[in-house]
């Protein structure tokens, strides 16, 4: 059993008096954006950007926009549906999807058509113009482009957690559907798998 | 002002004001954050509530690694310098909250989130620590299996309402509520679980005639797209309001103390134990009642039809029929007995926290002896003296009991499901003391229930506490030598049964190093 004597206690004291006194300053570090760090082995922004890099390689890549593009002779416009966190966190999932949005507007291959959320801001706008825009510049309602795909997603979570040590599986899956007949043109995968030790000790 | 007149008082403005003193204490961040998601949640402010709880979740993440400078500090000085991480069914009850906040919001994948979480703690619980008693979480299993049936994921709500069940049977502190059994044999039936419903008719007592319809029967579906299908098809089944009685507050944490002399050594011994005090409450249960049909609210239409909570087109004015039936009141029934589950916690402790206590003792004992030891040979033996008398004040003034607790947790938490047709309400609560006369009414309109769907509400009902005045009796504890035994002592502690309020002892120590401001809450 540990005794405890006066000059062990003394002893004892000044050194927990030196670990309180140190590091105490704020340190700011910039990091590239692609930087991998991870703290907690949560979901964090490395994540989010594999997921949107691998799922854009993989849309961009599959024959069903060249299908498309041979039947309509047009650009197909795709609309963002729900992607739902099935997980065990708390996930935001605008980022992948709008890193998924850029990279496709961008290679110019579809069009987006902007989603339920965002569409009502902009037909009470187009309604407000009714009543004050001029002749010239204002735009009629009933215009809107109907979207030909709904991307859909989900993400899901198994969690295997013995003792301080956890195994974190995290599945992301997105669909392109059809917006005619339903028919599920591409399915995308990312899977990724962390190794989390928790510290048992501290100061 | 203290917290709890605050609380009953329902300023929740000044409560939160009260409790920001206790912000930069860095070895209670963990109840600071608890008691502001609390205190927000009562006001409303759900989203601000979330935001605490989840940092609050964050600092246990934080301190799951064991401290080992306040480990050592609280070997010479007391419990309270470890960092307040949450006793196993606080932990576990601010994912109940949390969820409960999403729920609220509007939000059910993210209370499914929680959901998980939950899931994932009760396991680690359950394979780590020897003193959670298994069957005491039984609310937050039911709550999970209603998030899971509210999402139509049948099995997962099966098993989950089969969870709750077990721990319901396991637990001596609430009986198996009839909703749990209801659950259960609606869902046995709607997954087609013939001898499984079958064995809980028998266990429940209940025959086929008195199957109850919450929301109403139809008939097992083979798989959720084919029941998607379905309820398109179908006219708006209801919708159901779901009630949270969050009622009064859970008990307090108090500190026993005696001071006896260590025969070998003739050195004052403190020795301080904490127990738990109930307070006062005067509501028994709650009934919950449809005031009035509103109109649906116009200006919330859109926002309802792109929201993932309804399937648009269902909620048409025509189709919102106001309401004829006058059976829309529920009473609540008891889900979970916070305060005998905290109880029953610190019980489970006591041996741990005393064996720490004595230990603690006999190291200040030598400590004492240390100072006083004549072999210092420059010290004459005024210093000695002073040296000593000054390390017995001090050892026996940092001597207290931790108290440290979630103060504005309920006491008890009770449910009342009301299944109602969609449309818009307002909602009666009366709460209703043991005799059943009304102690108090709060209303609430705009509640919108949506088909198939669950509306959840809360109250948290607290009681104005009476002012309490410290008495202070000599406690019947043997002196006995400490370095004879710390068996007899763990045997005669004294918390270990439930004190009455006129035990209370008042050891009220002056001590600068003892922090326990939590009690604020209680006492100020």
């Amino acid at each position: 059993m540990l005794k405890l004597t006066l000059p062990n206690f003394k002893l004892g004291f000044v050194l927990t008096m030196l670990l309180l006194a140190g590091g105490c300053a704020t340190s700011v570090e910039r990091m590239d954006a692609g930087q991998v760090k991870d703290l907690s082995g949560a979901w964090n922004d490395t994540d989010s950007q594999q997921v949107s890099e691998e799922m854009i390689r993989d849309v961009l890549s599959r024959g069903w926009m060249a299908e498309f593009m041979n039947n309509k002779n047009r650009q197909p416009a795709l609309i963002v549906g729900e992607v739902r966190n099935l997980s065990h966190e708390h996930i935001n999932v605008n980022t992948f999807v709008a890193d998924m949005e850029r990279a496709l507007i961008n290679a110019g291959k579809v069009k987006f058509v902007a989603s339920s959320t965002e569409r009502n801001e902009i037909r009470t706008e187009r309604k407000d113009m009714d009543l004050n825009a001029s002749e010239a510049t204002r735009k009629a309602m009933g215009q809107e482009q109907g979207a030909d795909f709904m991307l859909k997603g989900t993400i899901n979570t198994i969690i295997d957690a013995s003792g301080s040590t956890q195994v974190r599986f995290y599945q992301v899956d997105l669909t392109l559907i059809n917006l005619v007949d339903n028919n599920k043109v591409w399915i995308g995968q990312k899977k990724i798998k962390k190794l989390v030790e928790r510290s048992k000790l501290r100061f | 002002m203290t917290i709890e007149r605050a609380l009953a008082t329902r300023q929740y403005d000044v409560a939160l004001q009260s409790i920001e003193r206790q912000s930069n204490q860095k070895n209670q961040r963990v109840l600071y954050l608890l008691n502001k998601g609390m205190i927000l949640r009562m006001k409303r402010d759900f989203t601000g509530s979330n935001v605490a709880l989840e940092a609050a979740k964050q600092e246990m993440n934080r301190l799951y690694a064991t401290s080992i400078r306040e480990n050592a500090l609280s070997f010479v000085i007391n419990d309270s310098t470890v960092s307040y991480t949450g006793d196993e069914y606080e932990q576990v009850l601010l994912h109940f909250y949390m969820a409960l906040n999403f729920l609220e919001l509007g939000k059910p994948d993210a209370a499914r989130v929680e959901a998980l979480q939950v899931d994932v703690k009760l396991r680690e619980l359950n394979e780590n620590i020897s003193s959670f008693k298994s069957g005491e979480h039984a609310l937050l299993r039911y709550l999970t299996a209603m998030i899971y049936e509210d999402g139509s994921e049948w099995s997962d709500a099966m098993i989950a309402y089969r969870k709750a069940y077990e721990e319901y049977k396991k637990t001596t502190t609430t009986a198996v509520p009839t909703l749990l059994k209801q659950d259960l044999l609606r869902l046995t039936q709607r997954l087609g679980l013939r001898d499984e419903e079958e064995k809980y008719r028998t266990e429940f007592g209940i025959t086929p005639e008195k199957i109850p319809s919450i929301p109403p029967q139809e008939p097992p579906k083979k798989s959720a797209q084919e029941s998607n299908e379905h309820e398109q098809l179908a006219i708006p089944r209801n919708g159901e309001l779901v009630f949270f009685l969050h009622n009064g507050l859970a008990p307090i944490k108090r500190e026993k103390a005696v001071s006896l002399p260590d025969v070998s050594s003739g050195k004052i011994v403190r020795i301080a134990l904490p127990y738990y005090q109930a307070r006062l409450n005067l509501v028994h249960a709650a009934r919950i009642s449809v005031v009035e049909q509103q109109p649906m609210p116009n200006i919330l239409l859109p926002n309802l039809n792109n929201s993932d909570l309804i399937n648009p087109g269902l909620i048409k004015p025509d189709l919102v029929k106001p309401n004829t039936n006058t059976t829309n009141t529920k009473t609540t029934e008891q889900m979970e007995n916070v305060a005998a589950v905290a109880e029953h916690t610190l019980n489970a402790r006591m041996p741990a926290i005393t064996a720490r206590t004595l230990a603690r003792a006999v190291a200040k004992v030598q400590l004492q002896k240390a100072v006083t030891k004549p072999s210092n040979k420059d010290n004459d033996a005024m210093v000695r003296l002073i040296g000593g008398v000054a390390m017995q004040i001090a050892s026996i003034a940092t001597e207290r009991a931790d108290t440290r607790s979630w103060l504005t947790l309920p006491s008890n938490i009770q449910l009342a499901r009301l299944p109602l047709s969609p449309g818009s309400y307002r909602v009666k609560i009366e709460l209703l003391a043991a005799g059943g006369q009304v102690v108090d009414t709060r209303e609430y309109a705009d509640i919108i229930v949506t088909p198939a769907r669950k509306t959840y509400l809360t109250e948290h009902w607290v009681a104005v506490q009476p002012a309490i005045v410290p008495t202070t009796i000599s406690p019947p504890v043997t002196l006995v030598p400490l370095s004879q035994s710390s068996r007899q002592e763990s045997a005669a502690s004294p918390a270990s049964a439930t004190p009455a309020p006129t035990e209370l002892i008042a050891a009220q120590s002056t001590s600068a190093l003892s922090s326990n401001t939590n009690q604020a809450i209680g006492r100020k």
